[in-house]
């Protein structure tokens, strides 16, 4: 099978020869740790590139080949002999035409700088992390009103020139394809282009413009994404919110059932008849109260399974059993060593992967608390216990 | 009369302009500011902070309760500072060295305002010098940090091993949070106390400084 193939018989419950091999990513700082523990530098992807946010793609993650600000992993996909990646089909699934990206300061330390979402932010330019958000382009009525100028679902606008020839590429594919992503997601979408704590006062101080924020969001996924679905079949569809802290949702379930339910439930089934059968969201945080509402919006699997905020991945799939899962490998247990390795791979993989629609791999990126001897123990023994799992020829 | 119902449906609604109102109805009818913050405001904030550490409310209404509270404090706060009497103990609070979050650390500095504390905020990417620094000029009871992130929650140990190189150990008591965060870790680190929500953050302190 190839990794295609391997995906949506996974994901669909079936019986592949063995799910997939795959990770999410790393921090560049844990590819140069490595690198230094004797990690072979064969095809060095850090060395002399520093990618947006310091980060590495790996197999799960949606890339886009035709991205340039982050590159996907090839030199531990080589050395552990990973199937073949997820590709994202490169659609501009929001902002067009893009904002100019501009530099307001700079230092030693920082740099303060307007990206092409039109979000002013602030980035520590020493320390690997996430960027500080200043500003945002949509954080009112007026903002909205504005912004639907460069969220208009005019699908040549926002390919490639070369749109044609990737679309009989894609065709002949024997990789998963995805479409949307990151930043693309109702609550994500709307914290990336109002802010954050905008978003969550203008649940009470403007609710109708969040309302007809989400509803034209859904409008317009549905009229891009149905015409290219049209020109190419894609696998799944990924949606990304990050909406939850270390102890549930940011906003209440009945918030979420009366604003982003509704939208949500258009979109997915939309693209039911469209004939995608995988939604996959990404949304980290504790996700107890969220799951169910996702399922009822159309969700049908988590991409990645975040295990730090206390989701127990076994105890989840027994409520939930046809929930796809990809992730779900606490890394700071990865970080502990053999024992701790053998413990955390043993109380999960081998039931999940029994139980079906299991892609494992760690939580979300490798951070460079994980030594390279740990990683190799961890990726070693989790082949073993899915090729223990391997149907029957 | 202060009635903390009445403070509480107030804040809980985000109805800023009532409860000034109702605030400054309470000081023309010959109501204390202490007794309307101790008994009124300060309690109604509490039973906010509760009711979001037990799940049954969300960062929006946390959010408006404290932009209400705030409101509240604004009349309050000029009146009580002419006071010398039970001043209110000082939290300096910040996201440490690396880590540019900082919603969770403006919940827990809300929680804290709202709880009666004098907050002083120093932002996010805090380095152990200026904590230390800010220890010197604002004297605190209390240094609260956050991170996001488990690239930089290790930037607490290397900030309360700071604090206590510079002397302040006795003086002054350190608390962390955060979402990678875990008692364990907290207590490795030498914090003398780890808050798993912003709502918890506010019973620790109180407990610390008891």
């Amino acid at each position: 099978m190839n990794a295609r193939e391997r995906f949506l018989a996974v994901m669909g419950f079936e019986e592949p020869d063995r799910t997939l091999l795959w990770e999410m990513g790393y921090w560049t700082e844990t590819i140069d740790r490595w690198h230094q523990e004797g990690f072979p530098k064969v095809q060095n992807d850090v060395e002399g590139f520093k990618p947006a946010g310091g980060v590495i793609r790996g197999e799960s993650a949606p890339h886009d080949e035709l991205s340039r600000e982050v590159r996907r992993d090839t030199e531990v996909h080589q050395y552990f002999n990973f199937d073949k990646g997820i590709f994202s089909l490169p659609v501009n699934s929001l902002i067009h035409p893009a904002f100019e990206y501009k530099v307001f300061e700079e230092t030693e330390d920082y740099i303060i700088f307007q990206d092409n979402l039109g979000v002013k932010k602030k980035m520590n330019k020493k320390i690997t992390s996430r960027p500080q958000f200043l500003q945002w382009p949509a954080e009112d009525r007026k903002g909205f009103e504005a912004i639907k100028e460069r969220l208009r679902p005019v699908l040549q606008e926002r390919v490639p020139a070369h749109w044609n020839d990737l679309v009989k590429q894609y065709t002949r594919r024997d990789y998963p394809l995805t479409l949307g992503g990151y930043p693309c997601g109702f609550y994500g979408t709307l914290r990336f282009l109002m802010g954050e704590e905008r978003l969550l006062l203008n649940f009470y101080d403007d609710p109708e413009l969040v309302r007809d924020f989400m509803n034209y969001l859904a409008d317009f996924w549905i009229q891009l994404w149905g015409e290219a679905i049209s020109q190419i079949k894609v696998d799944c569809v990924h949606f990304w919110e990050d909406m939850s802290y270390r102890s549930g949702p940011l906003i209440s379930p009945k918030m979420f059932r009366e604003f982003m339910l509704p939208a949500y439930k258009r979109v997915t089934s939309f693209l039911r008849e469209m004939g995608v059968k995988i939604i996959l969201v990404d949304t980290d945080g504790n996700l107890e109260k969220l799951i169910p509402l996702f399922l009822e919006a159309g969700i049908t699997g988590l991409f990645p399974f975040e295990v730090q905020a206390g989701n127990d991945i076994v105890s989840i799939r027994k409520r939930y059993p046809h929930l796809q899962v990809i992730g779900g490998i606490d890394k700071m247990e990865v970080a502990k060593g053999k024992e701790a390795i053998e413990k955390e791979l043993h109380s999960k993989v081998p039931f999940m992967l029994q139980s079906g629609g299991y892609i494992p791999h760690i939580d979300h990126l490798v951070p460079p608390e994980v030594s390279w001897e740990d990683f190799i123990t961890y990726r070693t023994r989790l082949r073993e216990m899915i090729l223990e799992r391997r149907a029957p020829p | 009369m202060v009635n903390k119902e009445d403070m509480y449906t107030l804040l809980s609604s985000g109805k800023s302009e009532d409860l000034k109102k109702l605030i400054q109805h309470l000081l023309d009818s010959g109501e204390g500011p202490e007794r309307i913050l101790k008994e009124g405001l300060i309690p109604a904030m509490d039973e906010i902070g509760v009711q979001f550490r037990d799940g049954e409310i969300y960062v929006p209404e946390v959010l408006i309760a404290a932009r209400s509270m705030h409101a509240g404090l604004s009349i309050l706060k000029p009146i009580l500072s002419k006071s010398s009497a039970n001043k209110a103990a000082k939290v300096i609070i910040g996201t440490v060295k690396g880590d540019l979050h900082d919603i969770g650390k403006n919940l827990v500095a809300m929680m804290f305002e709202g709880g009666g504390f004098e907050v002083v905020d120093l932002g996010i990417d805090v380095a152990a010098h200026q904590f230390v620094e800010a220890i010197k000029k604002h004297q605190p009871q209390v240094v609260a940090m956050s991170a996001l992130l488990t690239t930089t929650m290790k930037e607490m140990k290397v900030s309360i091993q700071a604090i206590r190189e510079a002397g302040f150990e006795n003086q002054v008591k350190t608390i962390v949070g955060g979402a990678p965060l875990s008692e364990k870790f907290a207590k490795e680190m030498g914090a003398d106390g780890f808050a798993p929500d912003a709502a918890s953050a506010v019973t620790v302190v109180r407990s610390l400084l008891n």
